[in-house]
């Protein structure tokens, strides 16, 4: 039987899984993407943790890495630096890499599946919200974010109010240095704020945990030999 | 009274407050005046030799002048580098929303109000952004439009969108939403040290 044969539909093979409400999902903070200039020095700023971006079809979208493929908080950072550096290759490929503003993974925000599908109730005119797992650009533990707007009230607010109420919603930071950075000192990691809801939190049982770990060793298999 | 005749000014804080009493209150060690109020209806500051106007936050500082000045300075630098970075940049901004915002910004300043912290979400609009104890004020300007938000970290409190043209003065939109922000009590506070008497020579 050929290779290509075990190869799933499109949908099945970019869907693993329905992301549970009681879910932990986690946005991944960057310098300097996360950082703003103030004083002619780069200081943490919270309100750049979140983003969304307009697609095609006319709604909005974001990303996070969903807690189910990535149950540890080590494989949390190693997505965080995988993150960096792709971003950090592709600004190789075009030409424009610098060495003293190339991204440097920081840490990670918490936050719940259901903190997103509330922001129907919780914002003005977003339509529907909703988080599902899509692997994109080969991270398997990819989950995406779509939000569809009204549309009756000024988009720009909307977005503000979706943003805020996600960065509300947030635990952490959990930080980390990535092996390509440790030379730095300072490291940028060092400015990211508290999390409005508090620390990080882990309220799976050990045995959840556990389970979560060896399904994900055994979809990560199934995933890196039949579907790469 | 002819001003002429008058070589020395001082310049001199004070607050009215709703159903003030004859009380007189002493400032503590550190030259704060404190005084709650459990009204719910607007209370009146005057401050230096500025209009009138009223207290929208009960915890936003009352700034003195030259902070002020200082600090709407560097936010108008902030927002003019925006307007001037690449195109693709996360924190660049077009120039009608930089237009936009200095006119709001301007008319902060005229009612003194503590400058704001600046953020973005793309180039059509800059948010400023104050902190309050309970909850935090995020105003998005675009080029045409304010939305105002209220929210605390359970919820969003109070939205309201105006447009540019509607609004004269960044003053009513900031009266707006004080009617907006009901709460029972507050506790209405003078930051800052009382200043020395400052000697105005005319």
């Amino acid at each position: 039987m050929s290779r290509n044969s075990w190869k799933l539909s499109a949908d099945a093979k970019m869907k693993w899984g329905r992301v549970a409400d009681t879910d932990s999902l986690f946005r991944l903070s960057t310098h300097p993407i996360a950082f703003k200039i103030q004083k002619k020095k780069l200081v943490f700023a919270s309100a750049k943790v979140m983003n969304i971006k307009k697609q095609d079809d006319g709604s909005w979208a974001s990303s996070f890495a969903w807690e189910r493929y990535v149950p540890t908080t080590e494989l949390v950072h190693d997505y965080g630096c995988r993150l960096s550096l792709g971003i950090n290759n592709a600004a190789r490929n075009s030409g424009t890499y610098e060495d003293s503003t190339r991204n440097i993974y920081c840490g990670a925000y918490q936050l719940r599946a259901s903190d997103v599908r509330e922001l129907p109730t919780a914002v003005d005119d977003v339509v529907s919200a909703d988080v599902y797992h899509l692997i994109e650009n080969d991270e398997f533990a990819h989950a995406h974010l779509r939000v569809i707007l009204g549309g009756k009230l000024p988009i720009e607010g909307t977005k503000t109010a979706i943003l805020v109420r996600l960065w509300e919603a947030c635990y952490g930071p959990l930080t980390h240095v990535c092996d390509c950075d440790k030379q730095i000192d300072p490291h940028p990691y060092l400015a990211l704020e508290p999390g409005p809801q508090g620390p990080y939190h882990d309220t799976r049982s050990r045995f959840e945990r556990w389970r979560a770990v060896m399904g994900f060793r055994v979809c990560n298999w199934l995933w890196q030999k039949f579907f790469r | 009274m002819s001003l002429r005749w008058v070589n020395t000014v001082y310049l001199q804080p004070f607050a009215v407050l709703p159903g003030a009493s004859t009380e007189v209150q002493s400032p503590d060690p550190v030259g704060n005046y404190v005084k709650e109020s459990n009204s719910s209806e607007p209370v009146t500051a005057i401050v230096s030799s500025s209009p009138i106007f009223t207290n929208i936050f009960s915890n936003v500082p009352v700034v003195w002048e030259s902070e002020l000045v200082r600090e709407y300075h560097e936010l108008g630098d902030a927002l003019g580098q925006m307007t001037e970075l690449d195109e693709g940049n996360a924190w660049k901004i077009e120039k009608p929303v930089f237009d936009a915002a200095c006119f709001v910004a301007a008319g902060l300043f005229l009612t003194e109000q503590s400058a704001p912290r600046i953020f973005n979400h793309g180039p059509q609009s800059i948010v400023f952004n104050w902190e309050r104890k309970k909850a935090n004020l995020y105003l998005t300007i675009s080029a045409d439009t304010i939305s105002a938000l209220i929210s605390s970290p359970e919820r969003v409190q109070r939205r309201i969108d105006f447009s540019i043209s509607d609004t004269s003065r960044p003053a009513l939109l900031l009266s707006a939403l004080q009617s907006a922000n009901l709460e029972p009590t507050r506790h209405f506070r003078l930051r800052g040290n009382v200043p020395e008497l400052v000697e105005v020579v005319g």
